[in-house]
């Protein structure tokens, strides 16, 4: 006899960093339907920023988006901003702006990969992971002067620069830091425990994920090659080792596995930066307003991040659209539960490392 | 400094799924949303794409699109654009085919914030 039970699952639940709903229709614990709503911090971020500031400021208001990829939105905003006005950005700005989204993105993925640890039953993993996190977020404050939402972009360069001492630092913090990360993913390829729970949970094929233009370490769990990084040249990640992490399985397993290889990367990118950071300005100075429209893709810690941005040629800027990766990621999350256990749905959304005070705005 | 590769195709409301339908391969573009820009009195509406090979955008544009007009949904070309044109619905307050209010805004008393007549 078939059981069926609507179960409800956030806005509040113990799992989710974030307010989110979903309600599953269930049978037999088996998930047969769900309805998702993801409106619970509309902000007006976007009407914000074309009424209350001119477009020197609107960078405050993008950055505070989201507190995990705010230099992300910084980043979006700062490039197109600086090709309406025709600025060229110093390179030793271009590296500093790379090394501090780099540790962003490592602080995000730490935290994302620990979350899924948690809920498939290692609360020691997330403990551990956050306390060896805590040394990236240290070198963002300290770089950045902000622990979180880090006001480092300006419009033709950063903010601060980086004297020897801190040159030191980032090494010697980074290296303890990427034998900590190698373990850690020692553990994710081989514990039997883990294994159990992650892998051939909830499989998106590359074909499904091209069919929902699904984005960032989701997509490239599934075999799909696509990164901000290299498709749009935004930041000189050619010159510093980047290289794009691909797995084919598809699964929660997978997409943990590619945040942990790019971990690895980022720390390996940031070193390489470190070692070969140009002399000169970190800043230049500009004039005008903007005037035109720019279409913008960066890669946020949970992929491709799109900022279109148009300016009248007033202090006020006409549009500013924001669409973040797990906007772009939802529809797919949506499909992917039917047919999946429910016990798994806590992995499946938080494998997605999914971040609704960007989603929503 | 970004480059800026943009291809746009004018389109209108009536032709633009039969255009985008017959373009769209999902296995050389990326879809990445669909955008309006308010220009006081009506709407332009951009279907976005990038090229997965090249640093390419592909940019379907209607113009002076009426806030009535009804915009066809393009969900069974794309299923995952139905967030994007949920958005349209809530924070334009525009009418697309088969598609309700109320995904990013519950108070029904906030209406189409995103235009310029709400300051």
């Amino acid at each position: 006899m078939s059981n069926k039970v609507v179960v409800p699952f956030g806005s509040q639940h113990i799992c989710l960093p974030e307010p989110v709903s979903f309600l599953f229709d269930t049978e037999n614990e088996v998930i047969t339907d769900v309805k998702v709503d993801v409106g619970y911090v509309h902000r007006g971020i976007e009407k914000a920023a074309i009424t209350k500031f001119d477009f020197t400021n609107v960078s405050y208001l993008l950055t505070r988006v989201c507190g995990f990829c705010s230099i992300t939105h910084a980043s979006g905003y700062h490039h197109g901003i600086e090709k309406l006005l025709n600025i060229e950005v110093p390179k030793r700005a271009q590296y500093l702006r790379l090394i501090t989204v780099e540790l962003d993105r490592i602080h995000s993925h730490v935290l994302a990969n620990a979350h899924v640890g948690e809920v498939v039953g290692y609360e020691n993993m997330f403990m551990q992971s956050v306390k060896y996190r805590d040394d990236v977020m240290w070198l963002l404050e300290a770089i950045t002067g902000n622990r979180v939402q880090y006001d480092y972009y300006t419009i033709g360069g950063v903010r601060r620069d980086i004297d020897n001492n801190m040159v030191e630092e980032i090494k010697k913090r980074l290296k303890k830091f990427k034998e900590h990360m190698l373990r850690i993913k020692e553990f994710y390829d081989s514990d039997y425990t883990f294994g159990l729970k992650t892998k051939g949970i909830s499989v998106i094929s590359k074909e499904m994920a091209k069919r929902y233009n699904v984005v960032g370490p989701i997509a490239r769990a599934s075999g799909l090659d696509t990164d901000c990084r290299k498709e749009f040249k935004y930041l000189p990640y050619d010159e510093v080792g980047y290289e794009l992490q691909l797995y084919t399985e598809g699964d929660v397993w997978a997409r943990n596995m590619v945040r942990q290889d790019e971990i690895l990367n980022s720390i390996d990118m940031i070193l390489n930066a470190i070692d070969n950071l140009p002399e000169g300005e970190v800043k230049v100075k500009y004039k005008g307003r903007p005037k035109g429209e720019v279409f913008v893709r960066v890669e946020a810690p949970r992929g491709e991040c799109f900022y279109y941005i148009k300016g009248n040629g007033t202090k006020v800027l006409e549009r500013v659209r924001i669409r973040v990766p797990t906007y772009s990621n939802i529809p797919v999350l949506k499909e992917l539960f039917v047919g999946e256990k429910y016990s798994d749905a806590q992995a499946i959304v938080l494998s997605f490392d999914p971040c609704m005070s960007c989603t929503a705005r | 400094m970004i480059s800026q590769n943009v291809e746009f195709f004018e389109v209108s409301v009536d032709n633009v799924k039969d255009k985008i339908k017959n373009w769209y391969d999902e296995e050389k573009y990326h879809y990445v949303t669909i955008n309006a820009i308010d220009n006081g009195g009506d709407v332009t509406l951009d279907w976005i794409f990038f090229d997965y090979n090249k640093d390419q955008w592909y940019v379907f544009r209607a113009k002076n699109v009426a806030y009535d007009t009804l915009i066809p949904s393009i969900t069974d070309i794309i299923p995952s654009s139905w967030i994007a044109e949920w958005e349209l619905v809530d924070l334009f307050g525009l009418n697309v085919e088969n598609t309700p209010k109320g995904l990013f805004i519950k108070d029904p008393n906030i209406v189409a914030p995103l235009r310029k007549e709400l300051k």
